[in-house]
């Protein structure tokens, strides 16, 4: 995975960064490591501590949302009120900008399974960019209309165009009438006159949460029929399909960003709710997490990048994630698009370049 | 069915198909080798990531022992064949839009012969033999017309003999259809010049083909297309009975659509093109891209790879049902082992993965690793059993 460096180089890298650049100087000696250079080798450490306080922070944050989501719809359905569902759209939004984060991580239990994989079931936009908010209005109008029992063997039964964020959204964003109509007052109406609405809501919901669970618990209790959380079958490095953990994990990145792009989803994605910007920013937030660690990190990947005399990738990567945050900020759709291209690449060239990891050639540039 | 380009001139085609005796088929030059199972199976691909590690990449030795030999070129290969007279000589083919071929002998590791294309032209990574090694078949593209050619060589000397139409633009990966006088030439399609390296030009107006030419005078016998314009067909394996496999490239940036597009597909002799279309889900997960395809001739399964996807597929030829598919870092070779009972995957971090030709089970206990060597796009299996 790593070239070797010899460590003379490394020490003098470190020696001349000590009096050339402060920032250097950070890098090689680390965060909270006393005295001890971080090297290539560190690569391993930063993986771990990445997995651990980034990747799966991001699977538990979700499953909060998804549990609080659960709750909130129960709570709206106990006793419908205009508050109550004001909280349960506020709810849906917050589920919403959870999920993107945790998108950028689309492997292992997200996506273990290539005909049914978890993460279509909780957003049918990734997986082509269809939008199918048409198809899920039919068949919410079905679902009330018909006598069929709502209960949870009929939603697990359900194909993933038909359930997941945006099912949930059309539940709590508009009413089911021709009109769509989203003033609250009208969806509370067709709430409390349509009992069934709420069965539907809290079908929806419970999948969801299901999913959410799937997720959390295949990264830290047992993943499919290995008898091991996911987190210690990736940090083993013993991946089924042969590929190094750092590998995926970049190629997840670039593979998110690449979407976000091809797919326009500032334009497409949350239709009803509108808080795709929010949850982009949510995204780049935990990209730059992933990198650059958190207050616990004493090795990140961009310390690594650093060590092995890669600063001004680092700085790079850094100057991009600025750049999408101001395209993020002046809601500039067209700026945002060229500025994940940049970061893309990073992911592409400049990330992988530094910490000596391939992508693969055939990925990368097949014919 | 599907969209036939022309008029389809079936009897023209069954006639040609049946000129030479198809027991006369030896195959070697397939993407399923075809050795007999006394022989020794070499393994051979284009390999290397930097310039500096670019070459031909084989393993040499016994079985159980097998080590990576390597002769470095310089510059990018693409497909590796063997030639059908000097069953220990692979012939390396430069990359599009590189210029040289090499002949290496695999025993002496020396390089025996050094051509390059016609001036004027470029390679397009691809070539085969005629059924008796007589004939060398470059793909080419004709620079200044931006026309695919297909060069025609004494199978020993290399001299240029003929210098034939492909019928398109772009042209990939051709193969003799067993026991004929048929090339079959998978037209990409897309125009490139050397200039701007691999830029695509035309992808507005690309149209893509799989054309069948009369070696004999180089006349067109048939030309078929797919519905999706912008799927460019690149690759290509033939089996015993003429059954065409073909793998294809969606030009995603020049559709206007987020459907999933049928990738992969098989023409019969006599018949309408086929594409593989479902499951889509698994379609889906290809990203738009083959890089790969093989028949295998015993179970009559074909396997597609596809590194952008992490996936190998597999369907039957024979009712064109899915049959499995595979997860494999980065994997784009793909060939048949010499008694075609596994399919073999290569993939750039140095692997091997053998699965079942039949079951498409792994045989975990077969996975190989050579960490130095970065197996390019396509895999040769072939038997050196002279």
């Amino acid at each position: 995975m790593l070239k070797n460096m010899s460590t003379r180089y490394l020490f003098a890298r470190c020696g001349l960064a000590f009096y050339a650049a402060a920032i250097t100087l950070a890098g090689c000696v680390g965060k909270d490591r006393g005295e001890a250079p971080i090297d290539a080798s560190d690569i391993n450490v930063a993986l771990e501590q990445s997995v651990d306080q980034t990747v799966i922070s991001t699977a538990q944050s979700f499953l909060l949302e998804a549990t609080t989501f659960k709750q909130d719809a129960d709570d709206f359905c106990e006793n419908t009120g205009d508050e109550k569902l004001a909280r349960l759209q506020g709810s849906w939004r917050n589920l919403f900008e959870q999920w993107y984060p945790l998108l950028v991580f689309n492997f292992g239990p997200l996506n273990d399974n290539i005909i049914f994989p978890a993460y279509t079931f909780i957003d049918s936009l990734r997986l082509r960019g269809t939008n199918y908010l048409s198809t899920v209005r039919g068949e919410i109008s079905e679902d009330l209309a018909s006598s069929e029992a709502l209960d949870d063997q009929y939603f697990i039964s359900k194909t993933f165009q038909n359930v997941g964020l945006l099912a949930l959204e059309a539940a709590v964003f508009e009413t089911s009438t021709a009109d769509h109509a989203t003033a609250i007052d009208h969806i509370l109406a067709e709430y409390q006159s349509q009992p069934r609405k709420c069965d539907l809501l809290i079908g929806l919901a419970g999948q969801i949460e299901r999913w959410a669970n799937y997720v959390d618990q295949g990264w830290l209790s047992e993943f499919l029929d290995t008898g091991e959380p996911y987190r210690d079958v990736f940090l083993s490095g013993d991946l089924d399909d042969g590929s190094e953990p750092i590998t995926q994990l970049l190629v997840s990145v670039q593979e998110f960003l690449d979407y976000l792009q091809a797919r326009s989803v500032v334009t497409v994605a949350a239709p009803l709710a509108g808080n795709t910007w929010q949850a982009i920013s949510a995204a780049i937030d935990v990209i730059e997490q992933l990198m650059a660690g958190t207050e616990q990190t004493t090795v990140s990947l961009f310390d690594v990048m650093v060590a092995t005399g890669n600063q001004n990738a680092v700085d790079t990567v850094q100057g991009n994630i600025t750049q999408i945050r101001t395209a993020i900020d002046n809601r500039d759709a067209d700026m945002l698009e060229i500025t994940l291209g940049f970061l893309d690449g990073n992911f592409k060239r400049e990330i992988p370049d530094s910490l000596d990891v391939e992508l693969g050639i055939n990925f990368t540039d097949g014919d | 069915m599907l969209k036939i380009q022309g008029p389809f001139r079936r009897r023209e085609f069954l006639t040609a198909l049946s000129a030479t005796a198809v027991a006369s088929f030896s195959g070697a030059l397939s993407g399923c080798a075809r050795s007999n199972d006394n022989g020794q199976d070499l393994i051979a691909s284009a390999a290397g990531v930097r310039q500096e590690r670019y070459g031909l990449a084989w393993l040499a030795g016994s079985a159980k022992a097998q080590t990576v030999a390597t002769s470095l070129t310089g510059f990018r290969g693409h497909e590796v064949i063997l030639h059908p007279q000097r069953k220990h000589n692979l012939l390396f083919i430069a990359r599009r839009p590189g210029t040289e071929i090499w002949e290496v002998d695999t025993r002496s590791q020396s390089v025996v012969a050094r051509l390059n294309c016609a001036p004027g032209h470029h390679l397009n990574g691809h070539a085969c033999f005629s059924d008796d090694g007589k004939y060398l078949y470059t793909v080419e593209s004709n620079i200044a017309k931006g026309e695919g050619r297909i060069v025609v060589r004494d199978g020993d000397t290399y001299q240029v003999v003929n210098v034939l139409p492909s019928y398109g633009v772009g042209p990939h990966q051709a193969k003799i259809i067993p026991g004929s006088h048929i090339l079959v030439v998978a037209n990409g399609g897309i125009l490139t010049h050397p200039l701007s390296g691999r830029k695509k030009l035309n992808l507005s107006s690309m149209r893509s083909s799989l054309t069948y030419l009369d070696l004999r005078n180089g006349q067109l016998i048939d030309e078929f297309t797919v519905p999706e314009s912008k799927a460019s067909i690149r690759h290509l394996d033939v089996a015993p009975d003429g059954t065409v496999a073909f793998a294809t490239q969606l030009q995603r940036e020049a559709v206007e659509h987020t459907e999933v597009v049928a990738l992969g597909g098989y023409h019969k002799p006599g018949q309408a093109l086929q594409l593989f279309m479902q499951p889509k889900q698994v379609i889906a997960q290809l990203d738009d891209y083959m890089g790969s395809v093989a028949i295998n001739r015993a179970s009559r399964i074909v396997g597609f790879t596809s590194p952008r996807g992490n996936l190998a597929v597999f369907w039957h030829i024979d009712g064109g049902d899915f049959q499995h598919y595979h997860r494999f870092h980065d994997v784009c070779g793909i060939a048949c082992s010499g008694d075609d009972q596994q399919f073999v995957l290569s993939n750039s971090a140095g692997q091997l993965r053998r699965l079942d030709a039949f079951t498409l089970q792994e045989h975990r206990d077969l996975r190989a690793e050579y960490p130095a060597t970065a197996w390019d796009n396509h895999l040769l299996i072939a038997n050196t059993k002279a």
